[in-house]
Formats: structure tokens, C-alpha cells, sequence
């Protein structure tokens, strides 16, 4: 037996794979998705476009069968579906690649490309993945240990898995969150050619760019409607970013140079842990009045670079010496470091205060000054809040990274340690944390600022560290870093690991 | 048609009622069944379980006077799940307070009621708190599982209560049992007016008011609730996991053995053997149903202490012991489930339309 379904021939180059018609889906009262029209077409690139909490991946979780639509139906190749489960999408030919990647890191690539058919794990199977890998481009080998693998090889692993199940279309949920940019072209490189084999291929993005590079056709969602769906070719990107954003957006923030001071974190030598999230040798001085960027491809150590600075991880060896008293520390992982999800929103929001005066005594705690705090900052910084008792665990992303930057910019901190600080944000609110940033930066403080999105980056660094393997493999001052560079160094010197 | 569950969250304060009722329902219902087929008059053997736990003012007593030491058990492993830790060692917290108290009564004969009470109080929620460090530092310090000692301290602790009776503390006057000698009359809790009831019960609900206060209002609980709802959370706030980690298992066991020395003090005016009498353990079911709660574990606490009763009701008309259990045993499981099951929905889904994929069946794995 060779692979399960025949692969769509080119001749379906044109025709309609899937397609979604009125899908509307409600949480708690408010539409994710209001009457969405969706199709996407053999042979065709398709990026669904939108900002966070636009409905995207409502949407995909829709076609996937993952949620059930509460209005709306679901056409493969012109015949009405109805999926139950994502069992039932992917026996209709429908593969999504998600964000969080769903596989066993003690088995090889093969053996997870085969886990779930009914084939077995032999010579043909591997080279099988060998063939489908080289066609793409991919170098997966197919009995390495996936453990050893890098985020982009997972991703790779990921698509092959599913073409190897013969899936028709193929759906990722914003690929390129976890990778380089040369990694991201080589993605893309890979994702045009099964197009052009006659798969339908559908990525999910917030970056105009992707749009405008890899895709042919666009579809726009906004606030859970579909706002714009037309061809890529003729498009400007500032009447994309228009349909996507709305006329919210406020002018781009400008950081004017400024004097910087004393040294408020000085890290010497710093080394902890083993293995690719590891510290090896780090020195980094962050001074009063500046905001140091760290860049880098995911798991590189800035994660552990952040929690050291923060001093949350002791390192191993090396001296860390924080000058001020507050520091605050901006999480990457929101609910897993920063907060309690069982507790109320108003309880997590004081959590910097409540062992002082005015919030308890010795021995009590003021309900009510806790309450007139949480009240204070929701209305500052405009946090989603449905009722004064919910858990925080009720918020959306963008919900939970409010609370935080909420509690932790309002301690007047002499050293801020920001991990990916707007990821989740919509634009607006977004916006508003990277003017936060800057403003504590103006009052004085020293910023650590961690954060994938190199525009940010870019935007608002004094200077900008490069992060690989541990290490800081180099320093950019303020103007003369490029993201041509930035990918160059992120990805080990001239992109031969890319 | 197909149906499959669903997680949901908004579980409302009518279903959180009504469920359990139902369960009890149900659970009776089957329990019926049960006896049915045994052959046992279900009226009579149902009439008789209400009278011993609810139904008659003597029953109730008895209810009242096993809901004393569950309660404080149940508070005792709900303080420590607020922290996430499981204390099943409230059993030999027990009997090493028991063990205590006695030694205060039996070196303090002469002193009057009260004090000798109060000291007994102290020694026994002493020994049963310094009996739980031996599990709580190893934990603090180096994360040994506090699941597996505890339990395992539990046997050490009913051995060396065994051992004491047997031993030095043996009663000489009794033969055939392993007593120790009696306890001075003083060392007897007061009964409530003219009721069966000692001020055990009051003893253990002041615990309760007294436990809520303290988690719920001060500022001490609010940072034991955040150490014991996100770890992380309370390693970057910088709250002493390993210190508020001891702290509660201190505490944890200094409320078990109230209950151990309510045991002794109340009822059987001596230290022997079975004075735990189980209610370590089922002072864990009564903290799970309650979900962790302090009020909701006083009312559960006296449900299951009727229930109890009532199970031993049914032993005395006759039905044999095992059916007695059987009967029990399904209640309980008929309320863990309709527990557990309370948080999801079952929903009906119609089925996809005959899937055409091929020869092979594809890809089971939801990926």
C-alpha cells in the first residue's frame, strides 16, 4: 500500500478545495467569526490576514473541525461537510499545521510522520519522508530523533507529516512566528512549490510583508469579518494594513536618542544551564535611559537571559549586580510565570502590592483597596474585565499580557525586563505598551527589551544584541542594524544554518 | 447520532446544588437495586438510614459527633490543597496527637479541667504538626513526593501507638485488649446540655472560622492561594515557596490533631487502637468534593458523617455487612461522578457524511 489518497493532480489547478460559507462562531456572547466567506483554491498561496483577535484562528479551528460553527457550512471539493472532530477534516483531505506542535520527541522524524496510519515504520516509509522532504527542499533525516530537532525542522517535519497522509490542503497557523527570515523564505520557497503541484495552501499571518512576498490572494479579518478578499498582485501594502488595522493605528513611535546614565544591570560571564536553553559566557550592561534589544530565533537563551536579568534563575556561574530595588519583569509565558489563573482578575493585579501598606496591614488584607486598585488599572489600561470575579484565566492572550503590563509598568522600576511584551496585543494596544516602554525608559529606567518581532525591535532599541546558541554573538547600535543583518547574525554569521 | 463531552465553565450555583443531589438520588436508587436483589424490604432498610443520620434527634447526635473529627480532617487536607500539597497523613497526625495528649494526662493528673485540657490540646496539635514536618521538609527542600510520606508515616504512626499501649503505657488491669490506662476524668470533654454531643464540635467549627479567616482575609492566605495556584507565579514574586510549604503542612497537622485528641477526649477516654477510626482518609473525600473550600467542607463533612451512620444503620437490621458497604460505596462513587461530571456537558453531534478516503482509513491523530 503506497500513500492513502492520490495526491490532487495539477489539473485541479483553479477548483475550489475547500471553502467555508457564512461561518459564524460565538464565545461568550461576541462573535469571533460574523458570517465569513471563505475559499481556498488548488494551486493557489492563500494568506488569511488579520490582527490578534481578528477571528483567524477561530476560522481555521472551524475548517479543521476542531470547533463546531454555530452558523455556516463547510464545502469540500463542492460537497457540504460537516466535521465532528479533526479526524473527520483530515479524512476529507484537510492538514493544519498548528503554532504548538504536536509531536513525540523520543521518536524519529519517520516514526512520527507514520504514528497514527495504519503503515508501518519501514525502508519505504522512510524513504517516503526522504523523498517528500527533498522535494520541498527540507533536509529532515528520517531517523533522527526529533528531540534534536529545531523549531523550523519540527515545522518541516510537520508539513511532511501531513502530505505523507495525503492531505489536499494544507492550513499553518502563523509559521513563520518561531523562525528567521531566511528560514521563513525557505518555508515559503517550499509552500509555493506544493501550490504549484495543485495542493491549496492557506497561511495565517499579521505581517504584510508575508502577504505581499508569498501569497497569491488574500483574505482580511477583521474584528471576525471578512473585510477584503482579493488578488495579492496590485495590492498596496498600506491599504492592507488600512483593512486590517482600521483607522485605529496612531502614528509610528519614534525613539529620540537620549543621554544614557549609570549602569542599573550589569551581567559578567553569566553561564547557566545545559543544552540549547542554556547561558554560555553572557556579558550584558543595560544603563540607565536605554532600551537594549535582544534578538533572536526562538530558544537561543533569551528566554533564560530574561529570567536572569529579572533575577528569577540564579545563574550558575558569573556575577549578576542589579543597582535598583524594582525591578519589574514582563514574562514571556503570561500565565504560566506571571499569574495565577484560579485568581480574579482585581487578585492578580496586586500581586507587587499587596504585602504593603495601603493594601494590608501586619496581618489583613484590604479587599478593598485591592478592589480600587484593580479598578484603577483596568480602566488605565483598559482591560477586558466581563464581570469583578472572573479568574484571569478567562482572558484572551491579549487579555492576560494587559494585566501583566498593567502591574508591572505602574511600579516606577528602575530595571524593566520585557519578554515579547506586545505578542497578543492588537495594534492599538500594542502601540500603547511600546509608548510604555518608552516612557519608563525617558523616566529613567533601564529596558530589557526581548522580542521576536524585529520591527519592534528596530523601532525602539538603543542598541541591539543578537542572541545565538546562548551566547551574544553581536552588538548593533541604534541606526546601523538592518533585518537583513539582524536574520544574518540570528541565524549563525553569513545564514549557512538557515 | 453521535454525542461526546464537552469542558465547560460556567457551571452555575443551581447545577453546583443540584447535581449532587441528584447523585445521592441516583446513588440511592442503585444502592436500591442492590438490596432488591438481595432480597432486602428497601423501605425498611432506607427508613432505617435516615433515622440513624438525620431523621431522629439521637441519630443526629451520632451524625454531629462523627462530623467533628472528619471536619477538622477535611479542613486539614483543604488547608494544605490551597497550597497545592496533599497531606494524607491526617491519619497518623491523629495518633501521634492522640499520643500527645495522653502523655500530658497521664504526667498531669492533678491539674484542674480546663488548663489540663487546653495543654492536651497543645501537645497533641504539637506532636501531630512536628509529626507532618518529617514529610513537609524533605518536600520544602528537595521535592521528595509528600503523597508517598505521609502515607507511609500513617503506618508508622499507628505502629508506635500500638507499641505504647502494648508497652509502657499498658493498662495491667485489662486483659485481652491493648489499652492504656485511663485517662484522668478530667481529660474528658464537656457534653453539649443534655445531648450525646461534646464541645468537639464547636471546637472544630471555630477551627473552620477561624481557617477560612485566615486564607480568605489576610494577607498570610492571599500568598499561600498564590504559591498554591502557580509555583512559578510565587517563585517571581518572590514568596518563599519552601517556607509557606512547611508553614502549611504545620498547620495542616496541627488540625488534624485536634481531631485526634477530640477522639480521645470525647469518646473513648483512653489511647487505644482504631481511635483514628479511618477519618484520615475520608477527610480527603470530603475536602475533594468540597473543592477545596472551607464552607462547603463543613456541610459535606457533616452529609458524609450521616452517611456513615446510616451505612452502619443498615448493618444492624439485619442486612449483612457487605451489602451495607456496597450500598454506601455506590452513593459515594454516584457523587465523585456527578462531581467530576458537572464540569462538562454532553453534547449531540450529528456524524459526518461517510468519509471517501481511499482504501486506507488515514490518520487517526488529531494533529
Amino acid at each position: 500500500m503506497g500513500v492513502p489518497t492520490a495526491p490532487p493532480a495539477r489539473e485541479r489547478t483553479g477548483q475550489v478545495a475547500l471553502s467555508a460559507h457564512g461561518i459564524t462562531k460565538y464565545f461568550d456572547g461576541k462573535a469571533a467569526n460574523d458570517s465569513v466567506d471563505f475559499s481556498a483554491r488548488c494551486g493557489e498561496v492563500h494568506a488569511l490576514l488579520g490582527e490578534n483577535g481578528a477571528g483567524k484562528t477561530t476560522l481555521i479551528s472551524v475548517l479543521c473541525g476542531q470547533y463546531r460553527p454555530d452558523s455556516g457550512e463547510i464545502q469540500v471539493d463542492g460537497e457540504v461537510r460537516r466535521f465532528s472532530s479533526p479526524r473527520d477534516a483530515l479524512r476529507a483531505g484537510i492538514g493544519v499545521v498548528h503554532q504548538d506542535l504536536r509531536q513525540v520527541d523520543r521518536f524519529t522524524v519517520a516514526e512520527n510522520v507514520v504514528l497514527g496510519t495504519a503503515q508501518r515504520v519501514d525502508r519505504r516509509a522512510e524513504e517516503r519522508v526522504e523523498e517528500i522532504a527533498g522535494e520541498l527542499g527540507f533536509h529532515l533525516e528520517p531517523r533522527a530523533v526529533v528531540a534534536r530537532l529545531t523549531v523550523g525542522e519540527r515545522q518541516q517535519l510537520e508539513i511532511v507529516k501531513l502530505l505523507f497522509r495525503g492531505m489536499s490542503t494544507l492550513i499553518l497557523d502563523e509559521p513563520t512566528a518561531v523562525l528567521a527570515p531566511q528560514q521563513s523564505e525557505q518555508l515559503f520557497g517550499a509552500l509555493r512549490r506544493l501550490a504549484d503541484s495543485g495542493k491549496a495552501i492557506v497561511f495565517i499571518t499579521h505581517r504584510l510583508r508575508e502577504v505581499t512576498s508569498a501569497a497569491d490572494v488574500v483574505t482580511v479579518l477583521r474584528h471576525g469579518r471578512v473585510v477584503a478578499h482579493r488578488p495579492v498582485d496590485g495590492a498596496q501594502p498600506e491599504e492592507l494594513a488600512r483593512l486590517m488595522i482600521g483607522d485605529e493605528a496612531g502614528p509610528r513611535i519614534k525613539a529620540e536618542p537620549a543621554p544614557t546614565g549609570e549602569p542599573v544591570l550589569e551581567l559578567r560571564a553569566v553561564a547557566c544551564g545545559t543544552g540549547r536553553r542554556s547561558l554560555h559566557g553572557v556579558d550584558l550592561t543595560v544603563r540607565e535611559h536605554e532600551i537594549v534589544g535582544v534578538a533572536g530565533v526562538s530558544g537561543n537563551g533569551q528566554v533564560e537571559l530574561a529570567e536572569v536579568a529579572a533575577g528569577m534563575l540564579e545563574p550558575d556561574s558569573g556575577d549578576r549586580r542589579a543597582a535598583g530595588e524594582t525591578v519589574a519583569f514582563i514574562p514571556e509565558d503570561r500565565l504560566a510565570t506571571g499569574l495565577v489563573g484560579s485568581m480574579t482578575i482585581a487578585e492578580n493585579l496586586s500581586f507587587r502590592r499587596f504585602r504593603r501598606a495601603p493594601m494590608s496591614s501586619r496581618f489583613w488584607l484590604r479587599y478593598r483597596r485591592l478592589r480600587d486598585h484593580a479598578h484603577d488599572l483596568i480602566e488605565r489600561f483598559r482591560i477586558p474585565v466581563t464581570n469583578d470575579n472572573a479568574h484571569v484565566a478567562s482572558l484572551s492572550g491579549g487579555g492576560l499580557q494587559r494585566v501583566i503590563v498593567a502591574r508591572e509598568m505602574t511600579e516606577a522600576p528602575e530595571l524593566l525586563v520585557a519578554a515579547q511584551p506586545t505578542r497578543g496585543l492588537d495594534v492599538v494596544s500594542a502601540q500603547a505598551v511600546r509608548r510604555q516602554l518608552l516612557d519608563a525608559r525617558n523616566g529613567g529606567a533601564g529596558v530589557l527589551l526581548v522580542t521576536e518581532d524585529l520591527d519592534e525591535l528596530l523601532e525602539l532599541s538603543d542598541r541591539i544584541v543578537v542572541m545565538l546558541a546562548g551566547k551574544i554573538v553581536a552588538e548593533l547600535p541604534r541606526g546601523s542594524a538592518t533585518r537583513a543583518e539582524l536574520g544574518r547574525h540570528m541565524t549563525g554569521a553569513h545564514g549557512d544554518e538557515a | 447520532m453521535a454525542s461526546r463531552f464537552e469542558k465547560r465553565t460556567d457551571v452555575g450555583l443551581a447545577t453546583r446544588i443540584a447535581v449532587p443531589i441528584l447523585a445521592v438520588v441516583g446513588g440511592l436508587a442503585a444502592g436500591a437495586l442492590i438490596l432488591v436483589l438481595g432480597s432486602h424490604n428497601v423501605g425498611d432498610a432506607y427508613s432505617a438510614m435516615w433515622d440513624a443520620s438525620f431523621g431522629t434527634s439521637r441519630g443526629f447526635e451520632q451524625t454531629l459527633t462523627r462530623a467533628t473529627p472528619l471536619l477538622l480532617t477535611g479542613l486539614a487536607v483543604t488547608a494544605a490543597l490551597r497550597m497545592n500539597v496533599w497531606n494524607i497523613g491526617a491519619e497518623g497526625q491523629m495518633a501521634m496527637a492522640a499520643v500527645g495528649a495522653t502523655f500530658v494526662a497521664l504526667h498531669a493528673e492533678s491539674m484542674a479541667k480546663l488548663p489540663l485540657l487546653l495543654l492536651m490540646f497543645a501537645a497533641g496539635a504539637a506532636a501531630a504538626a512536628g509529626w507532618a514536618l518529617i514529610a513537609a521538609i524533605p518536600r520544602a527542600w528537595v521535592g521528595l513526593n509528600e503523597i508517598i510520606t505521609t502515607l507511609f508515616l500513617n503506618y508508622i504512626a499507628l505502629l508506635q501507638l500500638s507499641a505504647l499501649i502494648n508497652g509502657p503505657w499498658k493498662d495491667p488491669t485489662v486483659v485481652g485488649f491493648a489499652y492504656s490506662k485511663p485517662l484522668p476524668p478530667q481529660a474528658a470533654l464537656p457534653f453539649i446540655g443534655t445531648t450525646s454531643v461534646t464541645v468537639g464540635i464547636y471546637i472544630a467549627l471555630g477551627v473552620a472560622l477561624l481557617l477560612g479567616w485566615m486564607l480568605n482575609r489576610t494577607r498570610l492566605g492571599f500568598s499561600l492561594t498564590i504559591t498554591g495556584g502557580n509555583t512559578r507565579a510565587a517563585e517571581y514574586l518572590r514568596l518563599g515557596v519552601g517556607r509557606r510549604i512547611i508553614f502549611v503542612f504545620a498547620l495542616s497537622g496541627a488540625i488534624a490533631g485536634m481531631a485526634g485528641v477530640i477522639q480521645l477526649t470525647a469518646s473513648s477516654g483512653r489511647l487505644q487502637e482504631g481511635l483514628t477510626g479511618n477519618y484520615g482518609y475520608t477527610g480527603i473525600l470530603v475536602a475533594f468534593l468540597a473543592r477545596r473550600r472551607v464552607g462547603p467542607t463543613v456541610v459535606v463533612a457533616l452529609l458524609f458523617a450521616g452517611l456513615l451512620n446510616g451505612g452502619n444503620a443498615l448493618q444492624a437490621t439485619g442486612i449483612p455487612s457487605s451489602i451495607a458497604q456496597i450500598v454506601q460505596a455506590i452513593i459515594i462513587i454516584f457523587v465523585l461522578a456527578g462531581e467530576s461530571l458537572s464540569g462538562y456537558r454532553l453534547r449531540r453531534t450529528s456524524s459526518a457524511p461517510t468519509a471517501t478516503a481511499g482504501p486506507l482509513r488515514p490518520a487517526e491523530e488529531a494533529s
